[in-house]
């Protein structure tokens, strides 16, 4: 199992949103228009690497309840195309001059699946349950910011934030909503049962560890889906679900396609593979703690010495995307590609590290400073033969430039401990940021955020963050984050390996999905079946 | 000591026993690093909600008090509320014993019609070209680990010959090749313990006699050397059948059979204590029961096993 620090980061797009957005409906519409004409009925065969725990949108935090969720519940606005918000539920939004009230217009006539109509009400309801304490809903801390929530009319909503805050379109797209007087009538602690949105697909059927059946959704707002069902089926073992796929007993794999498998399935025709480059990074982290790594020529003389190009072409050659950055190009319009690269060379990370005050005085083959030699160790995952494999060659690397490295797997729950709270009880690591398309980065790069990833801290780094999350000018925001960008870069905040190249295998007898970034199930209801002969 | 003071008095230890496992299994579960609310929770959850969900399941509490807490609640099977899914536990494993029951008689018949057939058929025909093919199949099926003899047969007969499913369950055909990844190894070692309990018996002096005494081979057969065999093989049998609601975890996980050992992984990886520590607890009490069935069926079997 891939090793996944995944710390949602997360404040928001508000870039993409012009101060009014209108509804674009043809940015909805698919980019390449089938040749064949769409073919109604259907049952598409998504296989999952786990069970769902949740169906309520606010409760579940696994990826398996949340793709499910998402086909039963819509939020106000959503990432599609290329990570670009787009209006769902709302119609459109904006916000006031002093960027604290947000007013969303809702879309008239959307139905939830008992054909009652979505209104602002219902919206309030479910963004007042989050903030609810007495919920225990982990999406509260995305409403940190949030002052309250009014109903001006069934249509019309306003959020009225503490401060400016920039990310609340991000918080927003992905928190879908619930249907108030459904949650009232079964309660949330029976919800899991029966759940009820405004989903192109409604829930059928939950049987335990086995699989979650959904059946299409006649009256959705964007068009009836040509499916008729969409089953999830739970298979953990990533060869035995590509084999499902073989066999024709799934028709979708959207997690952990083997590396070593892509190339095979490229060349065959009974798949089609949609790639979606993601908003992370994979990183060789340095605990800035750590007394030796508070020189910036020693970092930069680390990250001269590892190839990272290296790395990508012999590890993760098709779902890899050497990152010299924090943003991938998946960020569109926030990510700048020119920020300072370190390629691999080991001769110039001796000469850094020598002007730094680090010699091999003993002749032992080990730099050594002040009596201390350059010994430090490596914090993995327990079981992570990625890297793992990764740590080995990093190991051999920087032993070529007289850095011994030593490797220690550790139990991810003590290693989050450690990356989160007890930060000084580790010299550097592997792993990897998940993030929303949202720039901001506080969580990890401020010296105040949550996470502080390797304790990194940098005042204008720190003064950048502080003036994107609360800029809701996206102009000036890309100011702010370019310079972010170069600056976490050429310090070596952390040594940015590679981004996530995602890859879905999907049978081709499915058409209707996209090659976007934003990912391809959002278009479930353009997803259609060419065997199949329904009306 | 009568027959049912005996199985009082062992029912009694029993029960000790049990308790020491429960102690081990909330000690080993709460001494395990890491915090499970903080798994629960997410790390982006804000601290209030992380402490609440702490006090909501008790972890606020003194682990003495969290123990006798979840004793009293265990012994009327109420185990608690998942962490994961904030489902009864108790609901939640009932929910997937008949499927893990199921596929382990599948296994356990398999593995009895092939094992003591082949086992006897081998003992009387030693050093055959039967036996030693019965040899080398039960090696083979001791020594392939079950998770490769799986994908093994998905290639075969799901992706080749396609005429059985990958994964899940629903119609008999689900059942074969798990069933047979599970049996196999049963079937291997069951076969060969068989066969050299026959063999043991078919060289005592009883067998002699009986012979001597000119009796049909088939009644020397069934009457005195299988009967005597059996001893070693109902243990044999009785500890794998402790086993039918916890051994095939790795089975369940690779033919994504939902089941017991699914619940258990998959509540590992995410540490939800209370369904791991109600798994651990009813597989050990069933461990307990088994022996004590078998010890019993001994009494049965071979009079001169002494209830003391």
């Amino acid at each position: 199992m891939l090793l996944v620090v995944t710390l949602v980061a997360a404040l928001m797009v508000a870039g993409c949103a012009p101060q009014q957005e209108e509804a674009k409906p043809g940015a909805e519409e698919p980019k390449e228009q089938p040749k064949e004409e769409p073919k109604y009925g259907g049952t598409f065969i998504i296989a999952q690497y786990a069970d769902i725990t949740h169906l309520c949108p606010f409760l579940s935090t696994d990826g398996a309840s949340n793709t499910v969720n998402r086909m039963i519940h819509m939020p106000l606005v959503m990432y599609r195309g290329n990570n670009e918000l787009v209006p769902i539920l709302a119609e459109r939004w904006e916000y006031s001059d002093d960027g604290l009230e947000w007013t969303f217009y809702l879309r008239k006539g959307v139905k939830w699946h008992d054909g009652t109509e979505v209104t602002a009400h219902d919206v309030k309801y479910t963004y007042d349950l989050i903030m609810d304490p007495a919920t225990k809903s982990i999406r509260r801390g995305n409403f940190d910011l949030v002052d309250k929530v009014e109903v001006i009319d069934d249509y019309t909503l306003r959020i009225v934030t503490k401060e400016p805050f920039a990310a609340l379109l991000d918080k927003i797209a992905t928190q879908p909503i619930v249907c108030k007087h459904h949650v009232e009538k079964v309660g949330l602690e029976n919800y899991n049962h029966h759940p009820l949105g405004c989903g192109p697909f409604k829930f059928k059927e939950w049987v335990p560890e086995e699989k979650v059946v959904l059946e299409r959704f006649d009256e959705y707002f964007e068009g009836r889906p040509y499916l008729d069902q969409v089953v999830f089926v739970n298979i953990p073992e990533p060869s035995v679900r590509l084999m499902a796929l073989e066999t024709g007993e799934a028709h979708y794999n959207w997690w952990q396609t083997p590396e070593e498998e892509i190339p095979r399935l490229q060349e065959d025709p009974r798949f089609t593979l949609y790639w979606a480059l993601r908003t992370d990074f994979h990183f060789f982290g340095l605990n800035h703690w750590h007394p030796f790594f508070k020189d910036v020529r020693v970092r930069q003389a680390f990250a001269y010495a590892i190839d990272k190009e290296a790395i990508v072409e012999n590890f993760v050659p098709y779902t890899g995307v050497v990152a010299h950055g924090p943003y991938s190009e998946a960020y569109g319009f926030y990510y700048n590609p020119d920020v300072p690269k370190f390629t691999y060379d080991p001769d110039k990370a001796k000469e850094l590290l020598a002007a730094a005050g680090w010699a091999d005085t003993d002749k032992d083959g080990i730099l050594d400073k002040d009596g201390q030699p350059f010994k430090i160790e490596m914090m993995i995952k327990q079981g992570d033969e990625l890297r793992r494999n990764i740590a080995v060659l990093i190991q051999k690397w920087l032993k070529d430039v007289g850095v011994e490295m030593t490797i220690r797997e550790w139990e991810w729950s003590l290693m989050l401990d450690a990356l989160t709270k007890t930060r000084d009880n580790w010299d550097v690591t592997l792993v990897q940021f998940g993030a929303s398309p949202e720039p901001d980065h506080h969580l990890i790069f401020h010296s105040t955020g949550g996470f502080a990833l390797g304790n990194y801290s940098n005042p204008r780094v720190d003064e950048l963050l502080e003036k994107g999350r609360t800029t809701l000018d996206p102009q000036q925001r890309k100011v702010y984050y370019d310079e972010y960008q170069k600056i976490v870069a050429e310090d070596v905040a952390v040594i940015f390996l590679w981004h996530s190249n995602h890859v879905n295998v999907c049978s081709s007898r499915f058409k209707g999905m996209k090659q976007e970034p934003a990912g391809q199930l959002q278009y479930i209801h353009q997803v259609w079946d060419t065997e199949a002969t329904g009306k | 000591m009568t027959m049912g003071q005996y199985v009082a008095r062992r029912a009694f230890l029993s029960v000790f026993l049990l308790l020491g496992v429960s102690v081990l299994v909330f000690s080993i579960m709460h001494m395990a690093p890491g915090d499970p609310v903080m798994m629960v929770a997410g790390l982006e959850a804000p601290p209030e909600v992380v402490e609440a969900i702490r006090k909501e399941w008790g972890f606020d509490q003194p682990i003495h008090v969290q123990y006798f807490r979840w004793l009293r609640r265990a012994v009327v099977l109420d185990f608690g509320i998942s962490l994961t899914t904030r489902e009864r536990v108790s609901f939640m494993i009932l929910s997937r014993v008949p499927n893990t029951l199921k596929l382990n008689l599948a296994a356990y018949a398999l593995a009895l019609c092939i094992a003591i057939p082949v086992g006897v058929y081998s003992a009387l025909r030693q050093y055959s070209l039967f036996d030693h093919v019965g040899t080398v199949a039960a090696l083979l099926g001791v020594s392939m680990p079950g998770f490769w003899l799986g994908l093994m047969l998905m290639i075969v007969f799901a992706l080749k010959l396609h005429i059985l499913p990958v994964f899940g369950m629903g119609t008999w055909k689900h059942y074969v090749l798990p069933a047979f990844t599970l049996g196999a190894a049963q079937a291997a070692g069951l076969m060969r313990m068989t066969r050299s309990s026959v063999l043991e018996a078919l060289h005592q002096d009883y067998v002699r006699t009986a012979r001597a005494k000119g009796l049909a081979e088939r009644v020397v057969i069934y009457k005195h050397v299988l009967k005597n065999a059996a001893i070693p093989i109902v243990t044999m049998m009785g500890f794998r059948f402790a086993y039918i609601l916890s051994g095939s975890f790795i089975v369940e996980h690779i033919f994504a059979w939902p089941g017991i050992g699914r619940l258990a992984i998959n509540s590992l990886y995410s540490r939800d204590y209370f369904v791991v520590q109600a798994v651990v607890l009813m597989t050990a009490t069933m461990i307990v029961i088994a022996n004590l069935t078998v010890d019993i069926i001994y009494c049965f079997l071979d009079p001169r096993i002494r209830y003391d």
